[in-house]
């Protein structure tokens, strides 16, 4: 009825090209919702979500449901794309794990906020087809996906 | 676990396989709250402690006997791996719930049916504010009741419709009878001051009470007083925040008056029963001061206060086939429910079901409740019916609230 999670060790070949990464994307299509980041830790994938309303999240989301794995797009400074398929395991919005990325956003990027982390397990690493030219789409945190602890909200 | 028959187990499956638009974690959600659940010694034990234990007073003045995770502290909302939130009575005599299990080796709580694990879960943490006092001395923890992002606050602790007899049959709110009725503006402020200290912690405030008809037009009193508590705690915001109120059915001009002089985003009125009859005949204290047509109009004028989306209305899922006046039929029930959620979405009001459980105080006691089958149907039709109007339930979608199986369907609706 429902996949179980099984954690397995993190290959070198994905944790460098997670740490080598400029941008992060749902791929939906032939286009890459952008997420706010994608961390390490442990045997964990972490995707920090800025607003669930869009494909992007809205596919995460479906994945867990089906028991099926996502498509991430990793682009590397140089601008060259991987793909990254990785298993929904948890969403977290609330407790130490989501408190932490949500910390993490707001001190690179202040301004900014996120809905949600969704933690995952990588399932392999693939090269985009070529002949696939990809989109990009970002969904900022808009005013009222914002906690009430932002400072887009709170009183001067 | 060879042979184990799971029976709840099965049910899911075979729901998932006959409706295979609703999400699994939708099922097993409206599963758990229709069978319920209990804690294992060492799920209790685990919950006690301090990060995980929560007050030992309830927002609503609802009640239980004694147990586990009732007779000294409740345990915090109960959330699936998709962060849907599941609310449980902990307390309730469920015939046959699912089990609470809690493995101290890998920290881990796990849902089981029998001895099988059918997933793991997890409990909202206890907020940090809920070990503080405010100004005047009042327990924090006892004015505010939390889920994962939502931060609930019950302002008024009576209803006029008990003390005249005329309370809703399904209701056990405020029947425990204790504590100081209405809850200072200040302490509001407090509350929410100290809530917010605690970054990343919440996204919605909301506000309710029982019902309070005073005043020329009625709901006069009621209304100001929201508008004082909504004004204190707006001092610590800069313009509008995520945050909804919940009261009767008002009248534009009041409803007007709230939205222009507070900064909250959101209103919701809760028809409780859809159904004209059934709502006279389970609400008789809405029926007699605002009526059902009243009561329907004022939600679709709302939207032009509030704007589309924004007007939320709530059926207590199960209780139109409860007691004497019930529906014959569960078709007919479903009906009723989808024939006034296309209204209402036609008009921009969001019309949304809670999963209603019996309770020793309310009128209605302890009955049986629909089977599964129905409230995966209902949220099934009702998010069908919403989404195909384009409507999303921010304010009561599954972070922002959590209580409404039909919104967590709306989270794949961006597809």
């Amino acid at each position: 009825m429902i996949r179980q999670i099984r954690k397995q060790t993190i290959s070198e070949a994905v944790r460098e090209t997670v740490t080598g990464a400029a941008a992060v994307g749902v791929i939906v299509g032939n286009t890459i919702h952008g997420c706010a980041a994608v961390d390490i830790e442990g045997d964990s994938l972490y995707l920090s979500i800025p607003s669930e309303r869009n494909a992007g999240a809205a596919a995460v989301t479906k994945a867990l449901w089906e028991g099926t794995d996502v498509p991430l797009a990793l682009t590397a400074e140089d601008g060259s794309l991987k793909i990254l398929r990785a298993l929904p395991d948890r969403c977290h919005i609330s407790g130490k794990v989501f408190a932490r990325f949500y910390m993490k956003r707001r001190h690179e990027a202040p301004g900014g906020d996120i809905s949600c982390v969704w933690e995952m397990t990588p399932d392999g690493l693939t090269a985009p087809d070529p002949a696939v030219v990809y989109s990009r789409q970002e969904t900022a945190a808009s005013l009222e996906d914002r906690h009430l602890d932002h400072e887009d909200l709170r009183a001067l | 676990m060879a042979g184990t028959i799971c029976p709840k187990k099965e049910e899911c499956e075979a729901l998932c396989l006959r409706y295979p638009a609703v999400p699994v974690y939708v099922i097993l959600k409206l599963s758990m709250i229709r069978y319920g659940a209990v804690l294992t010694p060492a799920a209790d034990k685990r919950l006690r402690e301090k990060d995980l234990s929560f007050n030992t007073s309830e927002a609503f003045g609802l009640s239980y006997g004694s147990g586990p995770g009732t007779d000294n502290a409740m345990p915090g909302p109960v959330l699936l791996r998709d962060a849907s939130f599941v609310y449980i009575n902990w307390g309730e005599a469920y015939e046959d719930p699912y089990v609470i299990d809690y493995d101290p080796e890998t920290g881990d709580f796990y849902l089981k049916e029998r001895d099988i694990v059918i997933d793991t879960v997890s409990f909202v943490e206890r907020p940090a504010f809920f070990d503080k006092k405010t100004r005047r001395g009042i327990p924090m923890a006892s004015l505010a009741d939390v889920r994962a992002q939502k931060l609930i606050m019950t302002t008024w602790r009576k209803c006029i419709f008990r003390d005249l007899g005329m309370a809703c049959r399904f209701c056990a709110f405020f029947s425990s009878g204790s504590g100081e009725i209405e809850v200072d503006p200040e302490d509001l402020y407090d509350v929410v001051s100290e809530a917010i200290k605690e970054r990343g912690r919440f996204s919605e405030i909301a506000l309710s009470g029982g019902t309070d008809l005073t005043g020329r037009p009625p709901f006069t009193q009621e209304s100001d007083r929201y508008i004082r508590q909504w004004q204190a705690i707006g001092r610590l915001f800069r313009d509008r925040f995520p945050a909804q109120l919940m009261a009767p059915a008002y009248p534009k001009a009041m409803l007007r008056r709230i939205y222009d002089n507070t900064g909250i985003t959101s209103y919701s009125a809760n028809l409780e029963i859809a159904d004209r009859e059934r709502f006279a005949a389970y609400c008789p204290g809405k029926a007699h001061f605002v009526g059902y047509d009243t009561w329907l109009g004022r939600l679709e004028e709302a939207v032009e206060v509030f704007g589309p989306g924004n007007v939320c209305t709530q059926i207590v899922a199960g209780a139109e086939l409860a007691g004497r006046d019930a529906f014959s039929s569960i078709e007919e029930a479903l009906e009723s429910n989808f024939r006034v959620c296309e209204r209402l979405a036609s008009n921009g009001v969001v019309f949304l079901s809670t999963i209603w459980r019996p309770h020793a105080a309310c009128d209605l006691g302890y009955v049986p409740v629909p089977p599964l089958e129905y409230y995966v149907r209902l949220a099934e039709g009702l998010h069908a019916i919403r989404a195909s109007y384009g409507l999303h339930s921010f304010d009561d979608d599954y972070r922002h609230c959590g209580n409404h199986p039909d919104s967590d369907m709306e989270r794949t609706d961006y597809l």
